[in-house]
């Protein structure tokens, strides 16, 4: 039996990553998921570097000059940061004064420069903004066409207040236009928390959190097993449905079960994962260590890595393989993909609340679901707080029996279903056959 | 020893019984050929002694083993529907194929069979680039290769040409020598009249005829005429006491009605036309199938009736 499913395996293995599409894939992939990324480098390298002029409509007659100076003060400290190329740009401020009659004839004069791209944005400061009632909203107001996700607003919100607050003490009778004391912002910096080693007693120092460790780490670990369970699990519910339509499969099943045949494939498949895992682990490691970034490498959550991506590629795959015996042409493999990437896209759809609470109630039962427990448990153990020790086993424990669970009944499914040909058939009946066989 | 025993096996696929209480032996050592129209079930009488299939009941031995799940190393099956791997070699594919049935190397055997199928300068090839006639030599290999005790050919000459069916036709005498058994389903006729030692047909699910050709036709009784005139077709049509003509080109089948005196329709072909020729002969395994299955056929109406 075992040898039947090592050379089924080795058969499959060798006829899939001998094909150009996964050498070229394996170049692709990352290029593709890390596209978005490189275009948004790319975008702010080559348009969000220039300078971006800024009007400030000051209603209150005051705080335009203020405004101005903690703005280029603040834009100056940025631009000296670092010796790499300025890629936030500049922004310049121009004091425009209210003119006389409609104040909404001035706005669309304004609105029309910033169409002309004579102005990136306006600013229109009212009256109230010196002393703001409650639930004042539009005190202050932005007149931009940029895009959402702008980061203009949010710089010029500390700015504009820190000027107005100065105003505001100096008409208290405070001298705050001058001293950087009285409104320094304090900034608050995240630690992970502390913790004793449970064998050797010590206790261990909390450590200073960062972008990098906080975020990019974990993010990088889901993307990176999202990728390359798509490259292992995701072509075999197409490769079986061709190879079903190609009527390969009765010969094999006169000489192997149906157990043997889909174990066999699913091996070939963690074989495929793990040759592309390792080519992109490696040439990641060295990657980062000829940047001298080899310090935010997780070597200690490598083993789970691993473990975890084999888990998922053999529930994966075993799922597709009995989804392509479901299929009798190309567009039935098309309707039943969603079922096979719905387990590696969900994690990615939920990242935002899933990276806001990690060890929250909803991303710790997530992560003990067994199809979602690959890819958000190594996000959350890759996350600065970590997870209690027992989430990473009981997930672990789960994720293997539900492997075991899909190859088994994926191999009923895949017997019934391989020689039918015809309507394809519905869910309801597929599981029918995995129950009863 | 029986190399296959059926035993009162049903296997039903929804609503439809594919086949129904059916039991059969097959001696070991024999060629057993399964005739019936398309759909009756010998395709799933086939998969079912392969163990592709699972019978709902009853029960099938394979030298004397019940079949149980696993796969049986002694059965070599070439399927109706023929598939191969494009993009491999034949040498490798076939090496595969060896090895996956037999748990070890057949390089050397391999290399012999496609010598013996004149496919030697072929062995290196993809499987796409084969012709359709190639192709079917390949899986015919792929199938003996290492050499079956049982050999189960369903429509093993279907879209061959005559020399390449007469190739596969001698490699499975050949087998039949050596001692293999072999189970073959046809649609043509002189094949399972020719090469089979007991013929066997489905019909709708049930079995219809089992036994030697000579005791099948046996019967069917001697009410068959063939015949040669001058006048050819047109002679022996509206002759009395002829029940049904099949044309054969250069002679005729008459199925005489039952009581029907040969004598008579001598007489009367005789007073229409020159007799070249006048045998009373046995049918032809065409003819009983065509009386099987054909759109008036016997069993076919009275199962209407019955229904």
């Amino acid at each position: 039996m075992l040898h039947r499913i090592l050379l089924i395996a080795k058969r499959d293995y060798v006829a899939s990553v001998m094909r150009k599409a996964f050498l070229v894939g394996l170049v692709i992939a990352p290029l593709l998921f890390g596209g978005g990324l490189f275009g948004v480098a790319l975008l702010r390298v080559t348009d969000g570097n220039k300078d971006k002029r800024i009007a400030i409509l000051d209603r209150t007659g005051v705080a335009a000059p203020a405004i101005i100076k903690e703005a280029d003060a603040k834009s100056t400290v940025l631009a000296s940061f670092g010796d790499g190329p300025n890629i936030q740009g500049h922004y310049v401020f121009e004091n425009v004064p209210v003119e006389d009659g409609n104040p909404i004839d001035q706005k669309l004069a304004l609105s029309n420069r910033v169409r002309r791209g004579d102005l990136f944005a306006f600013v229109e400061i009212s009256p109230e903004a010196l002393h703001p009632a409650k639930n004042a909203e539009t005190s202050i107001a932005l007149y931009s066409n940029a895009g959402g996700i702008d980061p203009t607003q949010a710089w010029l919100v500390g700015p504009i207040n820190d000027a107005l607050r100065r105003i505001r003490l100096s008409q208290l009778g405070i001298d705050a236009m001058n001293s950087t004391d009285v409104i320094a912002t304090v900034p608050m910096t995240r630690m992970s928390l502390i913790s004793r080693n449970e064998s050797t007693g010590v206790i261990q120092e909390s450590r200073k959190g960062n972008l990098v460790e906080g975020i990019t780490v974990p993010f990088v670990l889901l993307f990176l097993m999202m990728m390359i369970v798509m490259i292992g699990a995701a072509p075999m519910l197409a490769a079986v449905a061709e190879d079903k339509m190609q009527r390969v499969f009765e010969m094999l099943l006169a000489s192997s079960t149906p157990f043997e045949l889909i174990m066999g494939k699913v091996l070939a498949s963690v074989g495929r994962s793990l040759t592309s895992s390792i080519f992109y682990v490696i040439g990641g490691v060295l990657a980062l260590e000829g940047m001298a970034l080899a310090g935010f490498i997780r070597f200690d959550l490598l083993p789970w890595f691993f473990v975890y991506l084999i888990a998922e590629v053999t529930m994966l795959s075993a799922l597709g393989a009995a989804l392509g015996a479901a299929c009798s042409a190309p567009r039935d493999a098309q309707q039943l993909a969603p079922m096979l990437i719905l387990p590696v896209m969900l994690p990615v759809f939920l990242l935002v609340p899933l990276a806001q609470q990690p060890n929250g109630a909803f991303a710790t039962v997530l992560s003990l679901i067994p199809p979602f427990t690959p890819l958000v448990m190594i996000m959350r153990q890759a996350m600065p707080g970590g997870v209690p020790a027992w989430q990473p086993w009981v997930g672990l424990i789960g994720v293997v029996a539900c492997a075991f669970l899909i190859t088994w009944a994926a191999a009923r499914i895949f017997r019934v279903g391989i020689l039918l040909q015809g309507k394809p058939p519905r869910i309801g009946e597929i599981l029918r056959w995995a129950v009863r066989g | 020893m029986d190399a296959v025993q059926i035993s009162n096996v049903t296997k039903t696929f929804g609503a439809v019984t594919a086949v129904n209480d059916l039991s059969l032996t097959i001696p070991e050592g024999s060629v057993y050929g399964f005739i019936g129209p398309n759909g009756s079930g010998k395709t799933t009488t086939m998969r079912m002694i392969v163990n592709i299939f699972y019978p709902d009941r009853g029960s099938i031995r394979v030298f004397g083993k019940e079949q149980s799940g696993s796969r049986a190393e002694s059965i070599g099956y070439l399927p109706e529907e023929r598939g191969l791997y494009r993009q491999m070699n034949v040498q490798q594919l076939l090496e595969f194929y060896g090895e996956l049935r037999g748990g070890k190397k057949v390089t050397a055997e391999v290399t012999e069979w496609l010598r013996k199928l004149d496919l030697a300068h072929c062995a290196k090839r993809k499987v796409e680039t084969l012709s359709k006639g190639m192709s079917q030599k390949v899986q015919f290999i792929a199938t003996v290769v290492p050499e079956p005790k049982l050999l189960i050919l369903d429509e093993p000459f279907t879209g061959l040409d005559p020399v390449s069916a007469d190739a596969i036709r001698n490699a499975v005498l050949d087998l039949r020598r050596r001692g293999s058994t072999v189970i073959l389903s046809t649609h043509d006729m002189s094949v399972a009249e020719n090469m089979c030692d007991y013929i066997f047909m489905i019909f709708k699910g049930n079995k219809v005829l089992d036994g030697t050709l000579a005791t099948i036709q046996d019967q069917y009784g001697n009410d068959t005429i063939r015949v040669s005139t001058e006048a050819g077709l047109s002679a022996v049509q509206g002759l009395p006491g002829v029940e049904r003509i099949n044309d054969l080109g250069q002679s005729q089948e008459l199925r005489m009605a039952q009581g029907c005196d040969p004598q008579q329709v001598l007489h009367a072909l005789v007073a229409r036309t020159s007799v070249t020729s006048f045998s009373l002969v046995k049918p032809s395994l065409h003819d009983i199938f065509v009386r099987i299955a054909g759109p008036t056929s016997e069993e076919g109406s009275e199962e209407e009736n019955a229904a």
